[in-house]
């Protein structure tokens, strides 16, 4: 995938009201953009990903210097 | 010596002239508050001023010094702390409406350890709201401008830090920066900001944004200077479970140590694409210079770079509306347009986007540490052009966006310095970023030094 996804309004009222939060269809159109963008842009970690990575430590680098 | 002379004294020298009693911490502060009353209402970089406090504070570091003599380097040096950082008594609002009759009950580390170290506080600076933007222009309390030209965005959101320092209204100042913040003012404003090793500096205290990317750091007008404000917050919290165990070091041992045999790298991708060109002219003569400082030009390869700000800005998306859901459902009006559209949209990120970013910060991670297997120091642009117009808003595009060259350190948790390298065609400052090793912050502040003793762009001043 490398076009941006088109993600309709009422989408993303459902998937906001599924995660807590109410969003009218104004606030919904403001946010389709910047939503369109950077779930557009994280779509594409599945196929950019090396099967391999995994998340780091929680301390990043206590004791691991390189 | 004139008070504006005093206020663009640098904090180490001053701090040596209070330790020989030459120069009166009172007069100093003295001088500051006035400069602030006459200036800072057109820079709108402070949100609160500690008059009384702060010449209480002044006066016991001159009994003190006279007693007994200094308690370090900085004692009776002023200071002006970001909203940011709880102050116990004093008013913390983060920049925001939500927290604006905020008084905390205790100081955060950091501000608890620069008290011990004996710094004067002048007051609390603007910020962006909760330091989610990188433009400082505040809904609530007001933009701050820029002291090179007032018509444009001191950057944020440790936005009042740098407009203080760039018009002589304090000698250091602390920010925070979860993806750029303190290196995106430091640049716009031209000054000196260091973020250091994610984990170095405790956080407690801190009003949070993203526990996976928050980091503390010093902003001043020199790199001695920062190395010292270093000096004195860095080291073990038992409070903060974040903060790395290792030992405080001394941040100056180096500084003059030079560049020969230092390997500097310099990045293939991302960092140089799309430029303004008067901004890679300044930083290409930057990277000249050191060379002929000594330091040795070696090609870096980070081919997963330009997918460095998505995925820091899905984590920061994701945790900043986890920390803000209750107020974003109890009170969303309290919240300007721009961030509270930001915290809309971290909820819809999923887990698997979220974790996904997490790889992608592994991945980025160690392509920075293998680059810096061959280079002692990464160089790159601080910004890829000159300071926005207030109230011009920042793309969250990677490809264009403000941030988009700082960003990329905070993922991988690395410490990046900025420093001023030139200024642009229409005389605003453009920024050299440095970035080091895990925990080698000495050897950023050595290569900072070195370019600083070479030019003279950080001594350059706005006209007020």
């Amino acid at each position: 995938m490398t076009g941006k996804p088109e993600i309709p309004e009422d989408h993303i009222i459902a998937l906001a009201r599924r995660r807590g939060l109410a969003l009218d269809p104004e606030r919904a159109a403001a946010l389709r953009p910047l939503a369109e963008s950077l779930l557009g842009r994280l779509a594409r970690f599945a196929e950019i990903l090396p099967r391999e990575a995994a998340p780091p430590p929680l301390g990043l680098f206590e004791d691991r210097e390189p | 010596m004139s008070g504006d002379e005093l206020c663009f004294l640098g904090a180490a020298e001053l701090g040596r002239r209070m330790a020989r009693r030459e120069v009166s911490p009172v007069e100093v502060a003295a001088a500051m508050l006035a400069r602030i009353e006459r200036l800072d209402p057109a820079l709108n970089g402070f949100l609160l001023v500690t008059e009384e406090r702060a010449l209480a504070e002044a006066r016991e570091a001159e009994r003190e010094i006279a007693a007994g003599g200094a308690r370090g380097p900085l004692h009776g040096v002023p200071l002006a702390l970001k909203d940011i950082f709880d102050t116990a008594g004093l008013r913390t609002t983060a920049g925001s409406r939500i927290l604006a009759d905020h008084v905390p009950a205790r100081d955060a580390t950091v501000v608890a350890r620069l008290r011990a170290a004996g710094l004067v506080l002048l007051g609390k600076t603007n910020m962006h709201e909760f330091a989610y933007g990188v433009t400082n222009d505040n809904p609530h309390y007001g933009p701050s401008r820029n002291p090179w030209d007032r018509e444009r965005s001191t950057g944020g959101s440790s936005g009042g830090s740098g407009a203080a320092l760039a018009a002589g209204l304090c000698h250091v100042s602390l920010g925070t920066d979860t993806g750029g913040s303190i290196r995106i003012p430091a640049g716009a404003c031209g000054v000196v900001g260091l973020k250091p090793t994610f984990g170095r500096v405790s956080r407690r205290g801190v009003w949070p944004l993203s526990w996976s990317l928050d980091t503390v750091g010093p902003m001043a007008r020199s790199v001695e200077d920062a190395a010292l404000l270093l000096n004195a917050i860095a080291g073990p919290d038992p409070e903060d479970e974040w903060c790395a165990a290792r030992p405080a070091e001394d941040f100056t041992r180096d500084l003059e140590r030079g560049l020969r045999g230092l390997a500097m790298g310099v990045p293939r991708e991302w960092f140089f694409d799309g430029l303004d060109p008067d901004v890679e002219a300044a930083v290409r003569a930057a990277i000249g210079v050191l060379e002929r400082e000594g330091a040795c030009r070696v090609a870096a390869s980070l081919p997963h770079v330009p997918e460095a700000h998505t995925a820091a800005h899905a984590m920061l998306a994701a945790e900043a509306s986890a920390f803000h859901e209750p107020w974003l459902r109890e009170r969303p009006e309290d919240y300007g347009a721009d961030v509270r559209r930001a915290l809309e949209l971290g909820h819809l990120v999923s887990g698997v986007d979220y974790v996904n970013a997490r790889r992608m910060q592994s991945v980025v991670r160690a392509e920075f540490l293998a680059a810096l297997r061959e280079a002692d120091v990464l160089v790159a642009p601080t910004l890829p052009c000159a300071p926005l117009r207030v109230g011009e808003a920042a793309s969250r595009e990677p490809a264009v966006a403000w941030n988009r060259l700082v960003t990329p350190l905070n993922l991988a948790g690395l410490p990046a310095i900025s420093v001023p390298c030139g200024l642009d065609r229409a005389g605003l400052p453009v920024g050299l970023q440095i970035v080091g090793r895990p925990f080698d912050e000495a050897t950023v502040l050595r290569a900072a030094r070195a370019f600083e003793r070479a030019t003279d762009w950080h001594a350059r001043r706005p006209a007020l």
